[in-house]
This record gives C-alpha cells, structure tokens and sequence, in this order.
C-alpha cells in the first residue's frame, strides 16, 4: 500500500470524498485507495474501502480511520462484517506497522440507513462504527 | 395551524405548525413547556380569563401581571415589549389589547396535563383551583381542578381501575400487565376524607406509599379517562386539543409503550395531540411508523412493536393512525430556535436531526466508544 498513499482524501473516488469531513481540513494527511491496492492479490475476498490518515489535536501521533462505504441495510450486514474480518485478517498478517497504529473503523452509508439497534449494537463489539451518510473526524481521537 | 414565537424567554425563533401529532424534544430548559403553555394561551385566551376570573384572579389588564398568573410566579419578565412576538394562524396576537377587554366566554378547547401532575393529587385526592396560591401556573390549577370535578363520577368503595367503563379492554389489559399488575385503583374513605388508593387484597396503600412511577401516573390515567368518556361518547367534545408533558415520567419502557399506544387512540379519535418528551423511545417509535407506512406494511407490524394483542379495534387504531400527519420539532439550546425534524432521518447532516434532538446521542457515543475500545485492544494488550 505504500505507494498508493495520496494527499488529503484524493485517494476516495470523488462521490465518496463529500462523505468526510474534519474540523480542520488540514489535520487530513493523507488516504488510500485499499480496494485497489489489494483486489488484485486478494481477488476472492471482499475488501474494505479507504484508509485515511489523520493527526488529532490530542496525540502526537496519526491515526487511521479505515472508511467503508456502502449501504446500510439488514442485507448488506454480513457483507460488510466479512470485510472487515478479512481487513483486520490482512492487518494482523500483513501489516504489523499499521495494525499497531490508534485506529477507527467506520461505515458510512452510501443509502438510507435502516440497520437496528441490535445490528448497530453487534456492530460496535466488532469494533465498527456505524454512521450516517456523512461522516466527521473529529479533533480528538479517543476522547 | 401554526405558531410562532420571537424572544420569549429561552426561546428566540420557534416556527411550529401542528400535524395531527405534534412532539417536542430538546434538552431542559430549551422552551418547550413555553411554546406549549402558548399554544393554550392562543387557542384558549377567552376561556383562561373567564376561568381566572370565576376564581377572583385580577391582572387589571396588565400583561406582565396575567403573565404571572397564567406562567407562573417569577415568569412575569417573559415577554420583552418591542422585542417578543406571538403570532397564530399566521397573524400577531395582541395580548395587550385582548387582556384588557371582557372574555367572550368562549370555553376551553385544550385539557393540558402538565409535567407537574404528580402536584394535582395531595394525599390521594386532586386539589381544587382555588386550593393553590396564584403563583401556581395555571395548567397545574386547572389540571387538578379537572381531575377533582371528575371524581364526582366514581362512588366511595368503587373501583376506578380496572372498570369496563373506561377505556377499552385492550388498554385496560395492557395497563394491567404493564403498570398496575396486582394493584387496583380505588377511591375509598379514611377519617372521613375520600382518597385515592392501590388496593391488592386486603393490603390498601395510600398516595404517600405509591412508587414515583405510580404517583406519576394515576394523574395521567384520570387525565386519559377525562378525554376518553365511557360509550357512547367516543370523546369530550368541546376538546380540541390535548397537550401531554413527558408522558414517561416514572414510567418502564413497557409502560411507556402502553401509554404511546393510548395516545394514539386520542389522535384516531380527532383530538390534535401535542408531546413534549425526552425518551428515544417516543421517537423511534415515530420514526417506524414512518417507515411502516412508506413501506405499506400491515396493521399487525405496528402492533407487534407494542406488543399488544391484534384485534378488530386495536386493528382499526393502528390503520389509522398510520394516516395522520406527525411532526417533530427539536429544540435547539444553542440558537434558542426550533426546528423542523419530522423526517427522523439518521442519516441527516443536521446534528439535531440524526440524533433526534439530542435523545440518541448517549447511544451514538457509547457505539463510538466501545467500538474504538475493541478495535485497539490488540494494541493496547501489546503495550
């Protein structure tokens, strides 16, 4: 993925890149595409989306939030859940450096969000978040 | 029908027009109990001050002293002269002119039952009007005067609750399983006072026994069978409007499911509702029927919500209701102004919105927080 690393959110295909947001635009460092970086080697697994570099106010370090984007429907539930374990898969194997990095997951909905509380709930133990259709970093991480 | 007000108290800018179900959510002390006293004071001016002056309030045609008698004391600085606005319907209300004329002994059209009902029953017996000082705000007065005019309909040793007269019997059921259980409503003679008590067998529990969701809601019950008269009536009809303040207090989410669903019967049976609450569940509630409805499902999926028993009237409730028109406006602390929410949409830029006025936040925080927690925890056991 190194070489895949771009300013800001350029990594995001354009109708995703409106979907995020930060109070200060400028604390963005940088995305990756990681569909397209890894599809090719992983051609049977789903993958998960963006990464994006972000320097909080509160740390003295990035952090990363890992950014899907997809419908938010009962239906697209086990989907998403599957990328994720295949991420967090390639993360623990592949990539020890990031894995070891403060990190986010979310999931913004590219559509109406119709998920239930239960799903949500069973969401957040995996670790993912999910939010609307638009998505604020915020200043601090972990606070 | 819409209500407008400008620089009145908390409130700098609210724009409201009323659907068949009207909510308002906010933190405390956003304005919602004034907007609502308001909407009383717009529709009922007449009626108020015919009622104030049966009892021997005077103002003497002074709006910052009516304001004090109908707000309550300490309320007489709401309005700001050159600065407050009231509109109704689109036009100013000219309160100063109107206080100052004779009433045109209009009745009141809208029975209020306030957040302090718990006020109306001292001792187990609701208070006159005239039993409170005047800087009691007027909703409180009336409430319990409304209540105590009612019990002239129950007999000493009867049972109010659970009795066929009043409301049907899926509410009644409901009730039962969800609030009373083994208690029953009675009214009842102790040294020769009448008082309300629970009564379970021989064991009789007077008002000052009663737990805080008890004594929160048998004001509330009497409130509900006011507006709903046993058969053949199917509603009081002089009433227009209902206003119901925090219909949760006290009260496990069960009962909070029963009493929505009791609320729904006001609306099918023609009576404009308006809620204040701070519950999600008052809204996620709303937020299904939205989505039941746009999604044509049946009667039954909205009565599977509230766990209640699918039966021809209960049927009828649920297809009706999910006709009417519902409004949500959030009242924001931080511009003092209201907005429109109805749509519920979790997926709203708006910040009020997608967190439903502030009720769904905590929840949005906590998903936040563990989810951030178990996605580092690898990390955080090898540190």
């Amino acid at each position: 993925m190194s070489g895949a690393w771009q300013p800001g959110l350029r990594a995001l295909r354009e109708a995703d890149r409106n979907r995020i947001d930060s109070e200060d635009t400028s604390r963005i460092k940088g995305s990756v595409d990681v569909e397209s970086c890894l599809k090719t080697r992983y051609r049977d697994q789903r993958q998960w989306d963006y990464a994006v570099g972000y320097q909080p106010t509160n740390l003295g370090v990035e952090v990363v939030y890992w950014i899907e984007v997809h419908p938010a429907n009962p239906r697209a539930f086990d989907t998403v859940r599957e990328k994720l374990a295949s991420l967090q898969k390639w993360l623990s194997q592949h990539a020890a450096e990031l894995s070891a990095m403060d990190k986010a997951f979310v999931w913004i909905s590219s559509g109406k969000t119709t998920l239930g509380d239960t799903q949500r709930r069973q969401l957040t133990l995996l670790g993912l978040r999910q939010v609307g259709r638009f998505f604020k970093i915020p200043s601090k991480f972990g606070v | 029908m819409r209500l407008q007000l400008k620089n009145i108290g908390q409130i700098t800018d609210a724009d409201i027009r009323f659907g068949d179900l009207t909510v308002f959510v906010g933190p405390q002390a956003t304005g919602k109990t004034i907007a609502l006293e308001f909407l009383k004071l717009a529709v009922d001016l007449d009626g108020i001050q015919e009622t104030m002056g049966r009892y021997g309030l005077d103002w003497s045609g002074e709006l910052r002293d009516f304001f004090g008698l109908y707000f309550g004391e300490g309320m007489q600085g709401l309005w700001q002269d050159g600065r407050s606005e009231f509109r109704w319907r689109g036009s100013p209300v000219p309160l100063n002119s109107l206080l100052k004329r004779s009433p045109r002994g209009r009745l009141e059209s809208v029975f209020y039952i306030p957040a302090q009902r718990v006020l109306a029953l001292r001792d187990g017996w609701p208070q006159p009007f005239s039993a409170y000082s005047s800087g009691v705000p007027f909703i409180l007065r009336e409430f319990s005067e409304n209540l105590r005019q009612l019990m002239g309909q129950f007999k000493v040793g009867g049972t109010l609750f659970p009795e066929k007269r009043w409301l049907n019997k899926e509410f009644r059921g409901l009730l039962e399983q969800n609030i009373f259980a083994r208690f029953k409503l009675v009214l009842e003679t102790q040294f020769m006072q009448m008082r309300l008590v629970l009564k379970s067998g021989e064991q009789s529990l007077p008002f000052m026994v009663w737990s805080a969701g008890q004594r929160e809601f048998v004001p509330l019950l009497l409130g509900l069978y006011w507006l709903l008269p046993p058969v053949p009536f199917a509603r009081r009809s002089r009433i227009k409007w209902v206003v119901l303040e925090e219909l949760e207090m006290g009260l496990h989410p069960r009962a909070i499911e029963t009493v929505l669903l009791i609320v729904f019967e006001l609306v099918v049976r023609g009576y404009r509702v308006c809620l204040s609450t701070h519950t999600a569940q008052v809204l996620e509630a709303l937020w299904a029927l939205r989505h039941l409805r746009a999604n044509r499902a049946s009667p039954q999926a909205l009565l599977g919500m509230f766990d209640a028993p699918v039966t021809p009237s209960l049927r009828r409730l649920a297809e009706t209701v999910m006709t009417k028109q519902i409004k949500v406006y959030y009242f924001d602390p931080t511009s003092g102004a209201t907005r429109d929410i109805s749509a519920l949409d979790v997926d709203s830029e708006d910040v009020g919105e997608d967190g439903w006025g502030g009720l769904s936040e905590f929840s949005g925080r906590v998903n936040a927080a563990v989810a951030r927690a178990v996605a580092n925890a690898e990390r955080v056991g090898r540190a």
